[in-house]
């Protein structure tokens, strides 16, 4: 990872990167953090400051967590262009929702339409031609990127808790999205692909709220295997006029598709640097106690 | 075992001789659990409904826990877009209608005259609105006509004495959950450890699919 590119990101580095593993450092926080919605204000701020004037795109996908990131862009008033990429298999609960939300709030829609079909067969072993990319979404993303000529933010890096077994201890979910941004970065290009990561203050925020430690109370009990439900009720209880809505993954509506290219990036891989048991899912995933430690690394200062 | 579990699996007993009705989802998953721990096993023909252009992760889950569980699913194929190309009112009804027309348009097809039930019945709470007003009972869908549901009464009062539910109702007071149909998955996996709550309600997205 070459030191402009570090320098660059605001408080992540990679310092190590290789198709087998790589590790995610973050800054300590600078200053104690408010609750999540205003640290999502204050996310949304940095953000702005980092465009440097740039047009910017927000992406809505239909989902939750796009739609937290468009609303904290609209309550600082900087203004910003909605985008929906327009899957062939798009959920219709999906388009209805994000026109639902740019109609609400007066937003000029801009629709880019995508087949994913065709992308997968066509265009995406161009983009992972060169890459050590073992993730679809990677090149997903970094194409969704390229198509606009701005600063295009996405929804990402919602802080997904997961819990492994009874006794073991809970992990965080990190790492491989960071690397739509960075490839993107290298070649010019600005964005923010992980909104929810993009201060350690946010992310800290995120693991003090109330509803967020009733999850690390209650996933042994109850084995519920990850927080994004309850995140969904935090926000809910945020901005209560959001709308709940049932999607998860983001790639249902291609899985198929979605799954077969991801194995023919693991077979990829697998070729160029041997067997596939070295390249491991879980190794971007580091435990809940680390995450914090990291982000509380330096005393924290108030603002 | 706990009341709840040992109402179900009485219940489950009564399925014999009938036809159940699978979706995927989590109601028909927890009744394939108790039929399975049921010895000696009643006779029951387990249909599982195939969609032609559902593409979830989660389809095949059941399928598993059923192979898992050394029992035998039969599979059902639908076309839905096909069929929902026949309906010539369809826009205007509402999706409670929707899923009436859905339902009997697979209920015609069937070719044997066993007794059908499904995973209706199943209590829920609900808020009338967005804030933290009062969760409420609310009366369960009614099963589709032809057909029986699953959960009755006996076995909605032993879900509510559950310590689960409690837990929900406690839990409801500071975090706004707009029904208990998220918690109650792992109320169920409470029940028996290779349950997997699921994160889709696959009738109602096949509906959306169809609008």
């Amino acid at each position: 990872m070459d030191t402009a590119l570090k320098q660059s990101s605001p408080f992540a580095f990679i310092p190590r990167w290789t198709p087998l593993g790589f590790e995610v450092h973050y800054h300590a926080v600078r200053r104690a953090p408010r609750d999540f919605r205003t640290e999502c204000l204050r996310a949304a701020e940095h953000i702005a400051a980092d465009a440097k004037g740039l047009p910017l795109y927000v992406l809505l996908s239909g989902g939750v967590d796009s739609e937290v990131v468009a609303r904290s862009f609209l309550e600082i008033g900087q203004p910003f262009t909605p985008v929906l990429f327009q899957y062939k298999k798009h959920r219709p609960d999906d388009l209805e929702n994000v026109r639902d939300f740019v109609k609400r709030f007066g937003l000029q829609l801009k629709i880019i339409p995508f087949d994913e079909a065709r992308f997968i067969s066509e265009e995406f072993p161009r983009i992972t031609r060169g890459h050590e990319i073992h993730e679809p979404f990677v090149a997903f993303d970094l194409h969704r990127m390229r198509s606009l000529d701005g600063y295009s933010v996405f929804g990402a890096g919602d802080i997904v808790l997961e819990r492994r077994a009874n006794g073991e201890p809970i992990s965080y979910e990190a790492g491989s999205l960071f690397m739509p941004e960075l490839l993107h970065r290298q070649e010019g290009g600005l964005a923010c692909y992980q909104f929810f990561q993009s201060t350690p203050e946010l992310m800290l925020s995120f693991l003090d709220e109330s509803i967020i430690k009733c999850w690390i109370e209650l996933q042994e009990r109850y084995a519920i295997p990850d927080s994004r439900t309850f995140k969904s009720y935090l926000y809910k209880r945020l901005w209560p006029d959001l709308r709940l809505r049932k999607k998860w993954t983001g790639y249902e509506r291609f899985a198929g598709l979605y799954f077969a290219a991801q194995s023919a990036l693991r077979d990829a891989l697998t070729t160029r640097y041997g067997a596939v048991a070295s390249i491991p899912r879980d190794r971007d995933d580091i435990p809940l106690s680390q995450l914090r430690a990291e982000l509380e690394r330096r005393p924290v200062t108030h603002s | 075992m706990t009341p709840f579990r040992a109402a179900l699996e009485a219940r489950a007993r009564e399925l014999d001789g009938a036809t159940f009705l699978v979706s995927g989802g989590s109601a028909s998953s927890l009744v394939l659990h108790a039929y399975a721990t049921l010895s000696p096993r009643p006779t029951v023909l387990f249909v599982y409904i195939q969609f032609q252009d559902f593409d979830w992760p989660e389809r095949d889950r059941l399928q598993k826990d059923a192979a898992a569980m050394n029992t035998k699913l039969e599979t059902f194929d639908f076309n839905e877009k096909q069929w929902a190309q026949t309906q010539a009112d369809w826009s205007m009804l509402s999706l409670e209608q929707k899923e009436e027309r859905l339902w009997a348009a697979v209920l015609e097809r069937r070719t044997d005259s066993r007794p059908v039930f499904t995973g209706h019945g199943l209590l829920t709470y609900a808020r009338e609105d967005s804030s933290l007003s009062p969760l409420r009972v609310t009366r369960p869908a009614a099963s589709p006509v032809g057909t029986q549901s699953f959960f009755n009464d006996a076995l909605n009062r032993a879900l509510c004495d559950t310590a689960g539910v409690e837990e929900f109702l406690r839990l409801a007071k500071e975090i706004p959950f707009e029904s208990l149909r998220y918690w109650q998955d792992f109320v169920f996996a409470n029940e028996y450890s290779t349950f997997h709550a699921r994160p889709e309600w696959k009738w109602k997205d096949v509906l959306w699919t169809l609008r």
